[in-house]
């Protein structure tokens, strides 16, 4: 039980954007992966966008899916 | 059986995209690969990030289907052939969505666009910058060549510019300070020139602040003419 209580007291200060807003990570949805780029499409780091690790995995299968499909360009 | 979501980015040159061709190509590739199509939508036309055999525009097609594991492989080979599909990406899923709900997620999407606006959270300020206030150092107010700058910027220091300026002059040569009068940089006026060179041996053993040298000004005017 405190352990639970815990683990939520250090939810609401979760510095992750899903996590927070509980959007699942898409490869359609280019207009975020655009925000979490750079201009080049070269992924944010977690310490600059403020990611989970889990959600920094999905971001980047996301970005390469996209980039495959031509949605967000490649970076030679 | 598995469940799966395929895109296929289609040619445009290719296909009359008025027509239903683009449909019947994507669902007959997926039936002769042994899918079973559940769903299929024009996703969107839009301009590619990178060219694909000289391709700068597409039409993306997202199509839901269950299918065996064979049926992947076959498909990606049949997309490799086809002239018309430039690309195919094929995701498993737990289950299929509704189309329509795929399909309203994404124009919710559009219409918010401003999402994730907030930036990244190192550089998020509570509040706007403020720039920082200009200060006179007392620095400024010694330089001779600067010295009219700080007062004219400063309203809090009341005492104008001929304060500024005399202690400045005079503090190095007491002795030469005598014959300034006729320099220019004292050409104001003749009355100040004359309590520019008193306020030079008060000056140097004095504090650098302006108000307290007014009042020794008329004292001090006294001592070079006893000299004389």
């Amino acid at each position: 039980m405190i352990r639970n209580k815990r683990y939520k007291k250090f939810s609401e200060k979760n510095r992750c954007r899903f996590c927070r807003s509980k959007e699942e990570v898409d490869y359609k949805d280019v207009t975020i992966l655009q925000k979490l780029c750079t201009p080049q499409g070269k992924l944010f780091s977690r310490k600059r966008s403020g990611n989970c690790a889990k959600h920094q995995r999905k971001l980047k299968n996301a970005i390469k899916r996209a980039r495959f499909i031509a949605l967000m360009p490649t970076v030679g | 059986m598995n469940a799966y979501e395929g895109m296929f980015v289609i040619d445009l040159s290719e296909v009359k995209k008025d027509t239903n061709e683009v449909e019947e190509i994507v669902e007959g590739l997926i039936k002769k690969c042994g899918g079973e199509l559940a769903s299929m939508t024009r996703w969107d036309e839009r301009k590619l990030a990178y060219d694909i055999k000289g391709r700068d525009t597409a039409l993306y097609t997202l199509t839901y289907f269950n299918g065996a594991q064979d049926t992947v492989k076959q498909l990606n080979h049949e997309c490799r052939l086809s002239s018309v599909v430039l690309r195919a990406l094929f995701l498993r899923l737990k289950e299929i969505p509704d189309i329509d709900e795929v399909i309203g997620m994404k124009n919710d999407r559009a219409a918010r666009d401003d999402r994730f606006d907030d930036g990244p959270p190192h550089r998020r300020r509570e509040g706007p910058r403020e720039a920082p206030a200009k200060e006179a150092t007392p620095a400024a107010a010694a330089a001779p060549a600067t010295a009219a700058a700080p007062a004219t910027v400063t309203d809090d220091s009341a005492p104008p510019v001929e304060d500024a300026v005399t202690p400045a002059t005079t503090t190095d040569e007491p002795i030469v300070a005598s014959e300034e009068p006729d320099t220019p940089s004292a050409a104001a006026e003749p009355t100040e020139a004359d309590a520019s060179p008193a306020e030079s041996p008060e000056a140097d053993e004095g504090s650098p602040e302006v108000g307290e040298k007014s009042p020794d000004a008329g004292e001090s005017e006294e001592k070079p003419r006893v000299d004389e």
